[in-house]
């Protein structure tokens, strides 16, 4: 399932939670859960985090449409080594 | 005879009810000191039900195994070293997915389990339906449903471990199993550690956690083992790094097994409103309606609300601050009144003009932002994003290019892959700007009248496709194709708040009154200057005298010396167009307005052919500098304005010929 996961998310571009939900034929929650585990195991990262470290010298931080309300995920390098394997 | 002392342990995550069933069934025969050496409580109690005694242990919350925590490690080391009869996992039936998880984990450890499905009146009152016998089927282990809080279902509970206790029912549990192609590993790894493996530990287990990375198992094994086996195991998990994933995988198919079996969801009917409406919000071809015709909407109030605004400041005060300007200045120098009405109200004057323009759009973005929308839009246009090497991770700071290239340039930042992040500094420029779209809003209705909005609409649609274009020219060219993914969360619609949108508002403007007052200042006054000096004479002045160097240029574009100044001051900041047509036309006519002058002196061809540079020209001073400051690279920096500089001016002269062309 985690593996099915890390496939498609790297087949291309933007996935949504609910569309992964759909094609892995789990709830939303249980897709949440699966990634924060990929998460702990080092194969996806959280992104808005670490863009509000590198966005503290911006001067347009305040009025900024990025790292809004909704959390984004991104592949690590370990991430897409896994992919390509299984 | 002495009496048989049943022991059991309450295992679950935080939040499932664990303490309250504690507490119902030892009542005040409850013991509360430390776990040994640890700083965590451990609660113990006793309880008896139908001439049995149950010591019951209340483990720690956790929400797995993994050994993670101190709690985990507790929880785990107590059920596989002391070996409890029964263990009872506590579920939220109402969160069933996320506490199947611990089960997942328990059911390989070699004590028996009951469920212990609680908060079932939870689920039912949320629209979720769990078949405790459906449950207990394909779990294979006894499933209780219960409503601790109430007290229901403890009754059972109890009965339910006396008969597993006993032997009266048959537990076969089904335990998640790892995926195939990692069995043969497992059982490798199994065989290597058969003989090292200590007692209370089953083998397949420590096989598995081993396979995971478990740090205390790998530890242990580690100092058992003698160093040429160990050497063999670590060779088949080094081999295996990815088998982490494939033990966690086992579980999660196990999970969603178990839940395609029991659980039945709410209905179509109950799902949220934030569901329905992104059911339309990101269809691939419905979602990009919506965001077309959000966008379109945002024009169309500008041109419906703040072109006749902007047309009425330009009159009424723009147009008063000169009279008035010229009335007290009347025994002042020449030079004096020309330098403030020419090109302080004439420049700095016109572009304050802008500012109802600006606040919808600011207000109409920050309401798109703020109600949740944003992420759609990102999502929906990611597949285009795609063709140019891109996702929809830059798109984030490319859209907020339509406040201003600056912040676009420097949002780059959250793109991690360097070359993802170069492509999307060197697109950003592209996208209009707010200040674009300004001299835009101010020129389009001059020349097209009615066909204003459209005209708009094609120049934004020309700048983002000569943006899309020049994205996949350079991803084939310049970078090879990475590969990218995102997975995002889709905040839920909300209603907005007006605050934020307020104080948005507030601060955009500022910064562009900020801008109009300082920079948009300066130019406007050295514009005067150079249109002044040396004769007083504009067409002898020195801007002229650039103004015609550029006029070879400008004539394939139907452009004369004044606009091709004017487009050379919008390298300062774009409004400069304005505030620089504002100076070079207000010098030597009296009451006529920007608008009717520009009218008669440029034919419509000429005037499209103005707004196609205008809307892919050089960017501004501050967005080049950032540009500089992010890609930390002269030679990248001298790309982007060399390349924008080109593709401009053949955008220019391609709309002038074929505008004339067709008439």
């Amino acid at each position: 399932m985690l593996d099915q996961l890390l496939r498609i998310v790297t087949q291309r571009g933007i996935h949504t939670r609910r569309e992964l939900a759909q094609r892995l034929d789990v709830s939303e929650e249980l897709l949440q859960q699966m990634i924060e585990e990929l998460v702990h195991m080092g194969y996806l990262k959280p992104v808005v985090g670490d863009c509000h470290d590198r966005c503290a010298g911006c001067p347009f931080a305040t009025g900024c449409a990025i790292g809004g309300a909704g959390r984004i995920w991104t592949l690590t390098g370990k991430g897409v080594r896994a992919s390509d394997v299984t | 005879m002495p009496e048989h002392v049943i022991t059991v342990a309450l295992a679950g995550q935080p939040n499932v009810g664990k303490s309250t069933l504690f507490n119902l069934l030892t009542g005040l025969n409850q013991h509360v000191g430390n776990w040994p050496g640890k700083t965590i409580e451990r609660k113990t109690g006793t309880c008896h039900f139908d001439g049995h005694t149950l010591e019951v242990v209340d483990l720690p919350g956790t929400y797995s195994l993994t050994a993670n925590s101190l709690e985990e490690r507790i929880a785990r080391d107590y059920i596989i070293k002391e070996k409890p009869d029964v263990v009872v996992a506590m579920v939220n039936a109402a969160s069933l997915e996320r506490n199947l998880y611990l089960v997942a984990e328990l059911l390989p450890l070699p004590v028996p389990v009951i469920v212990a499905l609680n908060m079932v009146d939870v689920a039912e009152s949320e629209g979720m339906k769990v078949e405790p016998h459906v449950l207990e089927a394909a779990l294979g282990v006894p499933v209780v449903p219960m409503v601790a809080t109430k007290g229901r279902g403890v009754k059972l509970l109890l009965e339910e471990i006396d008969r597993l206790v006993e032997g009266e029912v048959d537990y076969l549990p089904h335990r998640p199993q790892i995926r195939e192609d990692h069995l043969e590993v497992v059982e490798g790894i199994e065989s290597l550690v058969n003989p090292y493996v200590p007692d209370p530990y089953p083998r397949r287990w420590v096989a598995l956690k081993l396979l995971e990375g478990d740090a205390e198992i790998t530890e242990m094994m580690r100092e058992r083992m003698k160093e040429d086996t160990w050497q063999k195991v670590h060779a088949i998990l080094h081999q295996h790094e990815d088998g982490v994933v494939a033990v966690a995988s086992g579980r999660y198919d196990w999970i969603a097994r178990m839940i395609r079996a029991a659980l039945i969801r709410p209905k179509v009917g109950q799902i949220s409103l934030t569901h329905r409406l992104d059911r339309w919000a990101t269809h691939p071809f419905w979602g990009l309606l919506i965001l077309l015709g959000i966008v379109g909407f945002i024009f169309w109030l500008t041109y419906a609300v703040g072109a006749p605004l902007q047309e009425w400041l330009d009159i009424v005060v723009v147009g008063g601050a000169a009279d008035l300007a010229n009335a007290a200045l009347s025994g002042a120098p020449d030079w004096l009144t020309s330098l403030v009405v020419d090109g302080i109200i004439g420049g700095v004057g016109t572009v304050l003009t802008f500012l109802p323009i600006l606040i919808i759009f600011f207000a109409s973005f920050g309401f798109v932002e703020d109600v949740g929308y944003m992420a759609r839009a990102a999502y929906v246009v990611d597949r285009f994003m795609h063709l140019m090497g891109l996702h929809g991770k830059s798109f984030l700071p490319l859209f907020l290019g339509f406040g201003c290239n600056v912040p676009s340039v420097m949002g780059a930042r959250i793109v991690e892959s360097p070359r993802a992040r170069l492509l999307t500094i060197l697109l950003a420029p592209l996208m209009p700007c707010t200040a674009r779209m300004a001299v835009l809003a101010f020129l389009t209705p001059i020349f097209f009248g009615t066909a204003a909005p459209l005209v708009s609409w094609g120049m934004v649609g020309l700048s983002l496709v000569v943006l899309a274009l020049s994205g996949i020219l350079f991803h084939k060219v310049l970078f090879r194709g990475e590969r990218v993914a995102f997975i995002m969360e889709l905040p839920l619609y909300h209603i907005p708040d007006w605050r934020t949108i307020g104080l948005l508002i507030l601060q955009r403007s500022k910064a562009f009154l900020a801008r109009a007052g300082t920079i948009i200042l300066v130019v406007s006054v050295i514009i005067w200057a150079l249109s002044a000096l040396p004769t007083g004479d504009i067409e002898t002045s020195f801007l002229a005298t650039i103004g015609h160097l550029l006029e070879p240029v400008g004539r394939l574009m139907g452009q004369n010396w004044r606009m091709m100044v004017a487009l050379l001051a919008s390298f300062v900041a774009k409004e400069n167009s304005i505030a620089t047509l504002g100076v070079l036309f207000s010098a030597g006519e009296e009451e006529a307005q920007l608008g009717t002058i520009l009218s008669q002196t440029l034919t419509p061809a000429a005037a499209l052919a103005f707004l196609v540079v205008q809307m892919l020209f050089i960017p501004c001073v501050a967005t080049v500098a950032t540009v500089k400051q992010e890609t930390d690279s002269w030679r990248w920096t001298g790309f982007s304005v060399a390349y924008l500089l080109i593709i401009s001016l053949l955008g220019g002269i391609l709309a002038y010929q074929m505008a004339g062309f067709v008439g």
